[in-house]
């Protein structure tokens, strides 16, 4: 007998009929109740024809409202949900509800009638509600002060301040309340009104401070989460209480709640600017934020993936503050697709030559698994790790050689377009991989690991025994080919020849396909090079391999970082939303004010960028993954890890500019 | 901040809808069905940002729960309010079931449509102007005026990594057999909401409160003997009949093992090999003391103090101290306990809720595993394989493991096999290529062998040789009662009230396997 039958959609004007049938009929509020639910029901399945139904509403608010709290709280419901369709019948309710609060007998009855006043925002609705919670606000049991509080906030205007004046002063007298979910409601709504106000700022000095502080061990797990984000607004004047509000704060990030650890790491990680060596003087730190991130790993995906992304975002601006074991985040086979993507970033950014071994035996058995990927980007991972870190260069390598050996298509490809910078980055040093990859060249077939390859060619063409038949193979569907790769191959033929001008075969194939170019490709780009070579080639300069094969400059694995603004920023977000994005706040939501840090005396600028002596060298600026590019709908797309292959000069140099590689789908 | 609330169903059909703040409109429901459910082979993340509005969503089963904000909301307490809200929802409108408890059920979209005005008004309660409240179920329940009609709900799939036994890994290189990686929990598995409200003036004639500790055992042991993995999760579950507002305290202490020292297998499949060489090792099964110092490989131990855990807390209390904080590293409690008593003095200090619930969890290494599997395999000719196993418990005499299987795997293409077992029943399963050997009960601190012959079909015997290359582990599957594996004890248990009455305390422990291989 549930009311799940009730879940079909039904026109208004049937409901009309059946409510004047039922009228008359004796035991008509049973019948009354059950249209009043079918009402509703299509309310929420979003049918608005009900809309014409409103006085019907309000008649049955009044017969059975008084009666039957569960009908009452319907008919409300239906009210916040459509005054602005009918703000004339709305009046109607008026009476009724503020009698209602008047005579409410339980604390419940009058916060929902208060909130349904404050939700209705007609003007005549705000006349009588103003006066009413002035009273609520000192005079009103706790709860009900406390959803005084958020009404408060919620009709406040900021284009019309002085209407709620007067309340103002009131709300900001409960911040001194007795009870504790009435402080932490006045904290939050002072929040919000702050956030919806230009010239109102919120803060709180440091005795207040301290005692929210404290009074965090005898409150909800909610207030709890108010209070950690009321602190934010607070800014330390000396290093001492800054220091020593940390060590209030320190134990809640062995809470159950995930949101509690987040706020409490987010209070930390904000209070730490204005403690000076704050390593030394709280040594315990580092250790503690890595014991809740363990924690958090065990809270299910979405937590999961939160936490992480924020893991991401403290190992780029400060690695000192943990000390994380790597093995935390190597990826389970069940895993949902988007922790998996940014596991590998994790484990990216925290490998390091202390760690390589494990990592690469785990990266290794991710490359051999089922899901391509996976592999993909395991093998991308792998990569980049050899041009991120020197030391681990020649173990890299050997693993993507091994991985080679067994010639599974989609692992040559990946491990193609990886070589390229490798071998940029190390010239001289793996060639033994050219051969290696010259032997599967007949499984390289996409595009991307294609003009990966025809560049080794063009590259290290001297040094393959038959780079020559390789290069005229390809030529042969010159114009076939789509004009990125037409580019590359075009300059790697001419490389080639120029490294071997005594080839009579080479020589032969550049003036065919030079004149192929000139006469038959449309692409004004291409057609452009070939001029371009042709005349080089015909004017026979002296340094003509100077131009045409000049030394690449080297790698710049740290460009796309972060700026430094940016990332302090987000550090007083983290676990909102813009954590997740890692981009400045006024980016993605184009409403709300930027976070600021507020200058005080105590104000340190300390380096922790620099991770403690667990792993014996000073970690550089990690190189920082680049999100996909942000297109009208700002979706989170799978992560880019190749930040090193998009500036690979050798690929197409077009007029349209360097190409950004996006990840792979 | 909350702006929305939506229930879908798998449809994409909204069951509720509630708009919390102006400046977003009901018609944002259509939004997020198009671009997400009806993608849903394509859920990229979680979250889902379009213009300023984002969505943030998780699965309850085929519905989906989901918020709409308008700002920069804290996304933390956004997702742990939507798991929060649906063990709520669990609470109210399941029923009592003695089959599957609250954790393993999940609530049906039928349940929610027959309970459209609780929801709305259990909303109403929870969440103010779009900012999270605390409740307390007792309380919500008393003073909601919404008719709840009761469902059984259904069983949720999946669910949490069963006891290790039950699957045998095919393909040597899968990623069960990965090592060092921490065990993730699947699931909210809280039991039941942290609110840490509990109403004053409950009066029992009988006080009384019991734990119950219970730990999962995951092991990972390689072919060579060392340890790859070895860890346990712990969970506490307390339930409490208490009057008035007690303020109960406990330690969390790890008893001395008893048992030290290293142990090394001999797993080699050399056909010129003895029993005894295999079987010798360097595992003593005597008392640790303090001349045992340089075998020990543990460095956790307690260094030699006076017998009895219980009266000596005294002298061990300092060192206790610091390696409770040390090792319980990884544990997080309920919203009701203190959690600065906790790291200041390690003390666990709480006011129940009245009622069950879940008090902690923790996980934790452990250096002294329950079982020891001995193997040798041989090749007894070209289409035999021989084997000889031989297991060690390693818990006191006086405790007995149950339902203890074990499975070895077999060469594909088995075809029969000659087993003998000393103790338990072993068997052979062709469909699922293996050996069991089952035992009813095990003691502690005994040896149990078992050997045989498995025959393999000549067209098959090639495929020994790959095989032998990449077996799949030994899985096995145990439950102890009254032993806790990590050693944790609780201690020093106190219930203190205003009106002073004395409380019946129990503690239980048991534990059981969640993922117990060992690779040969």
């Amino acid at each position: 007998m549930g009311d799940s039958k009730l879940y079909t959609r039904v026109k208004a004007s049937d409901i009309l009929t059946e409510l004047r049938n039922y009228e008359k009929k004796p035991k008509s509020s049973v019948y009354r109740k059950t249209i009043l639910k079918k009402i509703i029901v299509n309310l929420s399945l979003g049918d608005n024809e009900v809309v014409m139904l409103f006085n019907e509403v309000i008649k049955l608010l009044q017969d059975i409202g008084p009666t039957d709290p569960e009908a009452k709280q319907l008919c409300y419901l239906y009210l916040t949900t459509y005054w602005r369709h009918k703000p004339k019948e709305t009046l109607n309710a008026l009476s009724f509800i503020t009698e209602d609060y008047h005579e409410s007998s339980t604390d419940e009855d009058a916060c929902l009638a208060l909130r349904t006043l404050a939700a209705i925002q007609l003007p005549q609705f705000l006349e009588e509600l103003v006066p009413m919670l002035e009273d609520a606000l000192q005079k009103g049991s706790p709860s009900v002060r406390k959803t005084a509080a958020y009404c408060v906030a919620s009709i406040f205007k900021a284009e019309d301040p002085d209407s709620t004046s007067s309340l103002m002063s009131l709300l900001n007298d409960l911040l001194l309340d007795p009870q504790l979910e009435v402080v932490s409601a006045a904290l939050s709504a002072l929040g919000d009104i702050t956030e919806k106000s230009e010239t109102l700022k919120f803060s709180i000095d440091s005795e207040h401070a301290l005692k929210i502080s404290q009074s965090l061990a005898v409150c909800g797990e909610w207030s709890e989460v108010a209070i950690l984000n009321a602190l934010m607004s607070f800014v330390p004047q000396d290093h001492q209480t800054a220091a020593h509000i940390i060590d209030i704060v320190l134990p809640y990030l062995q809470s159950e709640n995930s949101s509690i650890v987040l706020n409490a790491l987010k209070v930390i990680v904000y209070l730490c600017q204005y403690v000076s060596s704050v390593l030394d003087v709280l040594p315990i730190l580092p250790q503690s934020i890595s014991r809740a991130v363990a924690n958090l790993m065990l809270k299910p995906p979405e937590i999961q993936f939160l936490a992480m992304r924020n893991v991401i975002l403290l190992l780029l601006d400060k690695p000192a503050l943990l000390d994380l074991d790597i093995r935390m985040f190597f990826c389970q086979y069940d895993d949902l697709l988007y922790i998996k993507d940014t596991k590998l970033e994790i484990i990216f950014l925290l490998a390091d030559e202390d760690n390589i071994e494990i990592v690469l035996a785990e990266l290794q058995e991710y490359a051999l698994e089922i899901d391509v990927q996976m592999v993909r980007k395991s093998i991308r991972a792998i990569g980049n790790l050899a041009v991120k870190i020197d030391g681990t260069s020649e173990k890299c390598v050997s693993v993507l050689a091994d991985l080679l050996s067994n010639s599974i298509p989609h692992v040559v490809e990946e491990i193609a377009i990886i070589a390229r910078d490798i071998l940029r980055k190390y010239p001289g040093r793996f060639d033994h991989i050219i051969q290696l990859l010259v032997d599967r060249i007949d499984l390289v077939t996409e595009q991307d690991s294609r003009a990966s390859m025809i560049w080794i060619l063009g590259e290290y063409g001297s040094s393959i025994s038959n780079s020559v038949a390789l290069l005229s193979h390809y030529a042969e569907h010159f114009l076939d080919e789509p004009s990125e790769t037409q580019l590359s191959l075009l300059t790697a033929i001419v490389k080639a020849h120029v490294c071997q001008p005594y080839n009579k075969e080479l020589h032969q194939l550049v003036e065919d396909t030079i004149r192929l170019v000139i006469e038959n490709v449309d692409n004004p780009d291409v057609r452009g090079r070939g001029y371009f070579y042709w005349r080089i080639l015909s004017a026979q300069l002296p340094n003509t391999i100077d131009i045409i094969k000049p030394r690449l400059p080297m790698l710049n694995t740290g460009a796309d970082a972060l700026p430094p603004e940016v990332r302090q920023e987000l550090d007083l977000c983290i676990g909102t939303l813009a954590s997740i994005y890692l981009r400045p706040v006024t980016q993605v939501f184009r409403h709300v004010k930027p976070k600021v840090f507020a200058d005080s005396p105590a104000r340190v600028d300390q380096d922790l960028k620099t991770a403690r002596p667990r792993t014996s060298k000073s970690s550089l600026s990690r190189a920082s993954p680049v999100p996909s590019v942000l297109s009208a709908s700002q979706q989170l797309g799978s992560l880019s890890l190749d930040t090193a292959t998009t500036r690979s000069r050798s690929s197409s140099l077009g007029l349209n500019g360097i190409v950004k590689k996006l990840s792979r789908k | 901040m909350i702006a929305a609330f939506f229930i879908f169903n798998r449809k994409g059909e909204v069951l509720i809808s509630r708009i919390f703040r102006e400046k977003v409109r009901r018609n944002v429901s259509e939004v997020f069905r198009i671009q997400v459910i009806s993608k849903l082979s394509d859920v990229k993340s979680p979250v889902l940002t379009l213009g300023s509005t984002s969505f943030l969503h998780i699965r309850h089963g085929s519905m989906w729960f989901v918020v709409v904000t308008r700002d920069n909301a804290d996304a933390s307490e956004v997702l742990e309010f939507l798991y929060k809200f649906s063990e709520l929802l669990k609470e109210l409108i399941l029923t009592e079931s003695d089959s599957l408890s609250l954790a393993e059920r999940l609530v049906t979209d039928v349940d929610v449509m027959n309970n459209f005005t609780l929801v709305y008004e259990v909303l109403d309660r929870v969440v103010e102007y779009g900012h999270v409240q605390n409740w307390d179920l007792s309380q919500l329940q008393n003073s909601l005026h919404s008719h709840v009609t009761k469902g059984q709900g259904i069983k949720k799939a999946g669910g949490s990594s069963g006891s290790g036994g039950s699957e045998l890994i095919k393909n040597g290189t899968t990623l069960l057999a990965r090592a060092n990686t921490l065990r993730r929990r699947s699931g909210s598995g809280s039991h039941g909401s942290s609110s840490s409200v509990r109403a004053p003036g409950i009066k029992y004639k009988k006080n009384e409160i019991d734990f119950n500790v219970t730990e999962e055992v995951s092991v990972l042991m390689s072919q060579s003997g060392t340890i790859v993995r070895a860890f346990v999760e712990g969970s506490i579950i307390a339930n409490s009949r208490l009057s008035g507002m007690p303020v109960c305290s406990f330690r969390l202490v790890r008893q001395r093992d008893r048992i030290v020292g290293k142990y090394s297998r001999v797993n080699r499949e050399a056909d010129n090999e003895t029993n005894a060489d295999l079987f010798s090792d360097g595992y003593r099964d005597e008392y640790d003391d303090d001349d045992d110092d340089d075998d020990d490989d543990d460095d956790e131990e307690d260094e030699g103090k006076g017998r009895g855990d219980d009266d000596d807390d005294k002298h061990s209390n300092n060192n206790d101290l610091a390696q409770v904080r040390e090792r319980l590293s990884e544990c997080n409690f309920h919203g009701c306990v203190n959690l600065q008593d906790f790291d200041t003095d390690g003390i666990v200090n709480f006011t129940p809720p009245d009622r069950e619930f879940e008090l902690m969890k923790y996980r934790t290494d452990i250096t002294r595993l329950p079982f020891i599997v001995y193997v040798r395999l041989g090749n007894s000719g070209p289409e035999k394989v021989e084997f000889l196993l031989r297991v060690k418990s390693h818990y006191p005499k006086n405790i007995a493991a149950t339902n203890v299987v074990l499975r070895i795997p077999t060469p594909p293409g088995a075809i029969d096999a000659n087993i003998s077992a000393h103790s338990g029943k072993a068997k052979f399963l062709a469909n699922e290529s293996c050996v069991q050997w089952k035992f009813k009960k095990l003691a502690g601190q005994g040896v149990y062998e078992l050997s045989g012959t498995v025959g393999i079909s000549a067209s098959m015997s090639n495929g020994i040789i790959s095989w032998t290359k990449s077996k799949p582990p030994i899985s096995m599957s145990f439950e102890m009662e009254g032993y806790s594996t990590s050693g944790y004890r609780i201690q020093q248990l106190k219930v203190e009230d205003k009106m002073r009455y004395s409380t019946v305390k129990m503690v239980k422990y048991s534990s059981k396997a969640k993922s117990y291989e060992m690779r040969i």
